[in-house]
């Protein structure tokens, strides 16, 4: 069974919220005024919007933002008090249990994939993750990261993009043209 | 008798028997993609059997639907990322039972359920659809509106330990949602200047980054751990657990088949209702709900797959979608030259049966008197519910520029609905006699609706399809086969 046990602070920590609910984590009361910081500027955002129909308009494009990020922030506000009120758990730290370097490093690729999926396009971007990620976790030779790698990412490529024609960015690679020459070497695939 | 010889002929071809099992096993495995939605695989491969007959056709779109609608639940099970959006129910109990190493019953349990909602679905499908139907017509504005507030409601049971953690991230999907131009004002919404955002956020991405990408990062805890065997020993469920389960299966199956039913509902709905369903009827489940309750697999399985069988419900009586994947189907038919609504079962009888035939099992002598009695009476009277209440369907299934479409076929088709309306009539004779020329004007104003639903169908399925480039090609063989007596559109 895949039990974690709370008193084994070894870093295997599944990191669950409320793991241990009668403790606050590590980091849990600063996630909870971000959510809290967070929600109060989606107010903000809310009370900005156009609304059309005059400042008593019951119906009106912001009514349903006002309200839910009203809700938010309530929650989260009464989920900042909660959690401070908890005594601390020190048996756990943040950098150990709650945040590992592998998860801030992963976290941090994501967001780089993100940032660069455009300008660089799908199989560059996929392809540099995917390196990144095997070599870091798998820790094994360069022939079997490459292999595994480029051969997940042709497979991923070939079910989205051929067989279903989901259009990703392109970005450098010249994906019609490929795809295009490809066609030119079948019978009839030029028309 | 006709009839009952059509169904069985249809039951009875091996090529089409085997065009379904080929499509269910297609859509289990684009089910089980995070990423490829159903109604993106359905919609790419109607493009594949244009040239087909009209019954294989419908026959690999539906067993796609149902496989798609069952494969969401493999990787909710095994990875806790549910493939659809139907499956995000199942992931809460299946990926604990997995985590214990019982992957294995999870998925046979999952299967099993899944084969009695389905089978269940299409068999109200059969025997009640049009009573089914008229239920769903009843629903006013205020009843989504109600219904709407019950799913946000389902919050309070699906937040596992802190209903305040639970209310906070309920609020935070509706933001969520509001991000974009405000469909009726166009008033930019939670966009900060980002021109990306004024499209708003798409469900899948929100999905996988809930949940495929949370999960993800929460794994990078346990790399230097061993892999947990699963026990895959026995994957069939005993005849004892399916017994135990089948009340709750049939309740929630009801559940399902009613959800699908209603125009812009769809499985995921049906889904999360028939799961807090169980976490109420459940007195003493083996396992608590969230920690791997086998009842917690049960009901959203059942739902899920019986909310198929409701989906074609309002497509096959009255022309109206009950979801965006019947919707595509309704395009599809009409490309196949047939009219969906009330009319299709009294002109291609043969057709709704196969449907029905699709899952095992159908009911045919039943279906035979059925239909019998349905060209007789309800086809008028299912016009009439149609022209009654379309215009609020169109406007909830499609939105804005569904409500401008209305209106500009609205115009069209009336200069092409007179030979439509009197095919409608023909098969009615005792209706026709006993209610006289007043309901023979409003049948023709339903007909009329109905070929307005059409459109709406039309719209909502190339909205749907827009991402995947293929709706330009498909209109353009709708508006090529847009006959005398079909809208142009």
């Amino acid at each position: 069974m895949d039990y974690i046990d709370p008193e084994h602070h070894d870093g295997t920590s599944d990191a669950t919220p409320g793991g241990e609910p009668d403790k606050r984590r590590p980091g849990e009361a600063a996630f909870a005024a971000a959510l809290a910081c967070a929600s109060a500027v989606l107010v903000w955002s809310a009370l900005g919007i156009e609304n059309p129909f005059g400042p008593n308009g019951l119906s009106s494009p912001r009514s349903i933002p006002l309200a839910t990020t009203g809700v938010m922030l309530v929650s989260a506000a009464l989920i900042l008090v909660k959690t401070l009120r908890l005594p601390l758990d020190r048996a756990e730290t943040l950098v150990r249990d709650i945040l590992p370097p592998v998860v801030l490093v992963f976290a941090l690729l994501l967001v780089g994939y993100g940032i660069v999926l455009r300008p660089l396009g799908f199989l560059p971007t996929s392809a540099l993750f995917l390196i990144a990620a095997l070599k870091i976790l798998a820790r094994r030779n360069w022939g079997w990261t490459l292999a595994i790698s480029l051969g997940s990412l042709v497979a991923i490529w070939l079910i989205f993009r051929i067989v279903f024609s989901v259009l990703m960015p392109t970005g450098l690679v010249p994906e019609a043209e490929l795809i295009q020459f490809f066609r030119n070497l079948t019978p009839g695939g030029a028309s | 008798m006709s009839i009952a010889m059509d169904f069985l002929t249809v039951f009875l071809q091996p090529q089409l028997l085997l065009l379904v099992g080929l499509g269910t096993f297609s859509g289990v495995y684009v089910g089980a993609i995070p990423g490829l939605s159903v109604t993106m695989a359905v919609s790419i491969l109607i493009s594949f059997t244009f040239s087909w007959e009209v019954q294989p056709a419908i026959a690999l779109m539906i067993g796609i639907y149902m496989g798609g609608v069952y494969g969401g639940s493999r990787t909710a099970i095994l990875l806790n990322i549910p493939g659809a959006p139907s499956a995000i129910a199942t992931a809460l109990d299946g990926y604990p039972l997995a985590k214990r190493g019982e992957a294995g019953t999870a998925i046979g349990v999952t299967t099993v359920m899944s084969f009695i909602g389905g089978f269940i679905g299409i068999g109200v499908l059969a025997l009640a659809a049009p009573l089914v139907s008229e239920f769903a017509l009843r629903f006013q504005p205020r009843d989504y509106m109600l219904l709407a507030i019950l799913g946000i409601l389902l919050v309070g049971s699906l937040s596992q330990g802190s209903l305040l953690k639970g209310i906070f991230t309920g609020a935070l999907g509706l933001a969520i949602g509001a991000v974009g131009r405000d469909p009726l004002t166009f008033a930019e919404r939670f966009t900060f200047d980002v021109q990306l955002l004024e499209g708003g956020i798409s469900f899948i991405a929100v999905m996988i980054g809930m949940f495929g990408v949370s999960e993800a990062l929460l794994q990078l805890h346990h790399v230097n751990k061993d892999a947990i065997r699963q026990k895959i020993s026995r994957v069939v469920p005993s005849l004892a657990t399916v017994r135990k389960h089948l009340p709750l299966s049939l309740q929630t199956s009801s559940i399902g088949v009613v959800i699908g039913a209603l125009p812009g509902t769809g499985s995921d709905i049906a889904a999360l209702m028939a799961y807090d369903h169980a976490k109420r009827v459940t007195k003493n489940p083996e396992r608590p709900f969230g920690d791997g309750a086998i009842e917690g697999l049960v009901a959203p399985e059942t739902a899920n797959n019986a909310a198929v069988g409701g989906a074609f419900i309002p497509m096959m009586t009255l022309g109206i979608p009950g979801d965006a994947v019947t919707a595509i189907m309704i395009g599809a038919l009409f490309i196949h030259g047939l009219n969906p609504g009330p009319m299709l079962m009294v002109d291609q009888p043969d057709m709704f049966w196969s449907r029905c035939r699709s899952r095992p099992g159908g009911q045919r002598h039943r279906a035979a008197v059925h239909t019998k009695q349905l060209r007789r009476q309800d086809t008028a009277r299912t016009a009439v519910a149609i022209h009654d209440r379309i215009p609020r369907h169109q406007g909830r299934a499609s939105g804005v520029q569904c409500r401008s479409e209305h209106d500009l076929s609205r115009r069209r088709y009336r200069s092409a609905g007179s030979p439509c309306a009197t095919r409608a009539f023909v098969g009615t004779e005792d209706f026709q006699h006993s209610m006289g020329g007043l309901w023979f004007k409003r049948v023709c104003r339903g007909v009329r609706a109905a070929g307005n639903t059409r459109s709406a169908a039309i719209t909502s399925f190339d909205q749907s399809s827009r991402e995947t480039g293929c709706s330009s090609r498909l209109l353009g063989l709708v508006h090529a086969r847009s006959g005398p007596d079909r809208p142009a559109l």
